[in-house]
Order: C-alpha cells, then structure tokens, then sequence
C-alpha cells in the first residue's frame, strides 16, 4: 500500500500572558506515511508557528514518508516528497526531507505582486534540505 | 494517481489549511489514510516532556 499524505498542523498562541516554551525532547510532526508491500512513501504534511516560537529544526518533521524497498529507495524515485514548516515569526521556511531523497516536488506559490507583476518573496529564510526538491511557482500558473 | 498541490501554506490566513487536502487512501483502508488536521489558538504553550511526547499529524502507515 501507498502511504498517505502528511496532515497540517497550526499553531497559534497570542502570547499576552505568557511566552511559549518547546522542551528539547518535544517533537512536531506531519509526517508522510511509509510504503508497504512494493509501494510508495506518502508526501510531507505542513507545520505551521504562528506566535513567538522559539523553534528547533530538530524538533520538527513534515518529511516525505519512505519507500518500501531498498530499490526504490537508492534513486529516491518511491519516496514521497517532502512537506513544509513556516515559522511565520521568524519568516522562516523549511523544506526537509530528512534523507530521503525524491524527484516528487514541493509545490510552492508564490503570489503575484500587483504593482511589479512578479511573484512575491514567501518567506526571508528558506531552507531546502534533506533530499527535498522544490518548485516555487507563481500564482497565475499554478493549476491542480 | 499523482498530483501537484501547493505545500505553501496562505500567509495570510494561516488557519485556511482546506487547500493542503491531500491523499485521504484508499477506501476501507485505514492503514493508508492521511494524516489528519491539528489546530491549537492558546494565549501560550508550554510543550514538555519525555522523549517521544509530541503533536503528531502523521499519516499511515507509520514513518
């Protein structure tokens, strides 16, 4: 069987009271689902911060999920593809599929600016690691 | 069935997360279904514990 795609996870705090606090054991996960049986690695999910976050990359998953077997898993060609964590305080964007290397691509929009008709930065700091392979896009063009 | 969806989530309404739906699996099938949706809206959050405490939206089988 295919895994399934990764869930979405948001977080929000408004931090009026209190600032938030990540123990260094604590994870966050949006994880693609395995393959079983010959199939292949469901794609990443999405994590999103929305608050003062102190965030380590560590601590967060959103990868692709991986192949079945070892064949499909030297090319890369039956692991999913990695997902997304934005950490909307530090405009920070990651891309990770921790190892696992996939042709399968991140699809990221970028919205069209009004006023230059080009497509807008998405985030200050985006990081693309761990075998992820990415397509930034921009809005007008981009069809399911 | 393969397809392209936009991982990016909409910054400016990050709680709009009905575009990132993605494979739900195969029907009748619970071992390959999606990972599932978590919204938390705190004033702040204090996340602790042993190794392997977490929020998980992971989907199946297990990664």
């Amino acid at each position: 069987m295919t895994g399934g795609s990764g869930g979405y996870v948001y977080i929000k705090t408004l931090n009026r009271a209190a600032d938030n606090d990540i123990g260094e054991k604590f994870r966050v996960e949006a994880k693609g689902g395995n393959g079983a049986n010959g199939n292949y690695g469901g794609s990443g999910g999405v994590i999103v911060f929305d608050g003062n976050f102190n965030v380590r990359t560590q601590q967060v998953s959103a990868a692709g999920g991986g192949a079945y077997n070892s064949k499909l898993n030297e090319d890369g060609c039956g692991n999913g593809g990695a997902g997304t964590l934005y950490i909307k305080n530090q405009s920070r964007l990651i891309v990770d599929n921790e190892n696992k290397l996939s042709p399968k691509k991140t699809v990221l929009t970028a919205k069209r600016n009004m006023h230059t008709d080009s497509p807008s930065i998405i985030a200050k700091h985006i990081l693309i690691d761990g075998g992820a392979d990415v397509w930034i896009d921009s809005y007008a063009n981009n069809h399911l | 069935m393969f397809g392209n969806y936009d991982m990016m989530p909409d910054t400016s309404n990050l709680k709009d997360f009905m575009n990132q739906m993605g494979s739900i699996g195969k029907a009748g099938d619970s071992e390959t279904a999606g990972g599932g949706r978590l919204i938390i809206i705190a004033d702040s959050m204090n996340m602790t514990g042993s190794l392997g405490s977490s929020l998980q939206a992971n989907s199946l089988p297990i990664a």
